[in-house]
């Protein structure tokens, strides 16, 4: 097992302080450090766990600054992971600041002031937002009102995601072969002018479709994901890493892998999106995932995957 | 080297003069330029507020004047938008997304549509309406309705 150093460098490179500054991290952040203190704490190196106690203060006190409910959750995660973790003195400090950050978070939300005026986006606008986002949030924003739905309905939207998620080049033959009817039945029916936009006449079914059939052999959707390019630990940002390398260079690591990462003593490769069905069980594949993990074919990025882990 | 002046003229009648060559950043100020006989008093813009104005004349002038030419640079630049960005409170950020809209600013609408969507990551419903003050208007059946169509993104 690699010394203490190495492993400190790990958890700096998997950047958790500086994400805890991003709101939109933070959820994310809090629940992978609780992630940490949990199922790793107590064998790591006394440096480590005492950043991880700072971290986790850091957490606390960042509550108020980011102000969501998804903060509210993950923090409440944290602190459940904090008081199994750590030992009796940090564990009284860690709650007292957890205290101290809840009281300030609800205070805020009495005191937010009300916007006078709204801001009323344009439809093209909205989508533009939108595409910057991930699936999950823009889904959630066409909650807000109908012409937010509408926004979030819009086809170029879904197939944008289509291409993050399935890239524009790798479709399977069958849904090649179904677009090549459609194309055909289009020209059949339609001016030559409107074919194209037809191909696909509802891109959100489309990638709904294969959404479920894509999630139902890979690990869930996460925030963390190996990239190939960078050749470590990244945070994406709509499964690209913020380097904005595309969806082909990045395998999703679940809490468990980034764990993994950081002990760098057993060593597994990270399933690619097209790996065999084995794990499609309905209770976290990932587990299942690592228990096989010897016997999943590395690929190459999970060659450079292993290497990076054993530096 | 070319410094003819343009003046622009905001909604509430204030005058930004500024170098042409900053002006024409925006496509919409340059076909004024080109296709309309100017006011008196400048190009008008209708619909930009000088408090709005102001900050794309601060953004136009800085990107005019500093063409990045190596990495270092732009990443001065770049961290340069992140202050301009942070000096924003929201509706000012989201006034700033329509001038730039109406200007035909590409740089400034990439920029400051990032801004909001990094602002609306991982909210709640209730939380991006607040932040936006926008009204509900789905009945609760019809929200349920919509949450239950597009759950299989959230299994």
């Amino acid at each position: 097992m690699s010394g203490g150093g190495g492993i400190l460098e790990r958890y700096r490179s998997l950047g958790v302080g500086e994400s805890l500054l991003r709101p939109y991290d933070y959820p994310w952040a809090c629940k992978e450090v609780g992630f940490i203190l949990r199922s790793a704490y107590a064998n790591l190196p006394k440096t480590l766990q005492h950043l991880l106690f700072q971290h986790t203060l850091a957490a606390f006190r960042l509550l108020p600054k980011v102000q969501t409910q998804s903060g509210m959750a993950a923090v409440t995660i944290l602190l459940q992971a904090a008081e199994v973790a750590f030992p009796k003195q940090k564990r009284v400090l860690a709650v007292t600041e957890y205290k101290h950050a809840v009281v300030a978070y609800k205070r805020n939300c009495k005191n937010q002031q009300v916007e006078e005026e709204s801001a009323d986006l344009p439809q093209d606008i909205l989508v533009q937002i939108f595409s910057l986002l991930d699936m999950r949030s823009f889904l959630t924003a066409g909650l807000v009102c109908w012409s937010w739905n509408a926004a979030s309905n819009d086809e170029k939207l879904w197939q944008l995601q289509y291409d993050i998620f399935f890239g524009s080049s790798s479709r399977s033959s069958e849904s090649q072969a179904q677009m090549c009817k459609l194309k055909v039945n289009a020209y059949k029916n339609q001016s030559k002018k409107c074919a194209d936009q037809l191909v696909i006449s509802n891109w959100k079914e489309e990638f709904k479709r294969a959404y479920i059939g894509w999630r139902g052999n890979s690990l869930r959707i996460s925030n963390r994901g190996y990239c190939g390019h960078c050749k470590s630990i990244v945070w994406l940002s709509n499964m690209r890493c913020s380097s904005k390398h595309e969806y082909q260079q990045i395998r999703l690591a679940s809490p468990q892998q980034v764990v993994e990462y950081l002990l760098a003593d057993s060593i597994r490769t990270v399933s690619s999106s097209d790996s065999d069905s084995d794990t499609d069980s309905d209770e976290g594949p990932s587990y299942k995932l690592w228990a096989y993990g010897k016997c999943i074919g590395v690929d190459e990025v999970g060659d450079e995957f292993i290497r990076t882990l054993r530096i | 080297m070319s410094t003819k002046k343009i003046t622009l003229l905001s909604s509430d009648r204030e005058q930004f003069i500024v170098d042409e060559a900053v002006a024409i950043q925006s496509q919409t100020i340059k076909n004024l330029i080109e296709d309309t006989v100017p006011d008196e008093d400048g190009i008008p813009l209708p619909v930009v507020h000088s408090r709005i104005l102001a900050k794309v004349t601060e953004y136009l002038t800085k990107h005019a004047n500093y063409k990045p030419h190596n990495d270092a640079a732009k990443e001065e630049l770049k961290n340069w938008d992140v202050k301009f960005l942070g000096k924003l409170d929201n509706n000012t950020l989201f006034d700033l997304i329509l001038a730039a809209n109406y200007l035909d600013i590409k740089g400034l609408l990439d920029l400051t549509c990032q801004a909001v969507a990094d602002l609306m990551k991982g909210m709640s419903v209730e939380e991006v309406r607040k932040l936006f003050n926008i009204e509900n208007d789905f009945t609760p059946e019809e929200e349920e309705a919509v949450r239950k169509e597009n759950q299989w993104a959230f299994d």
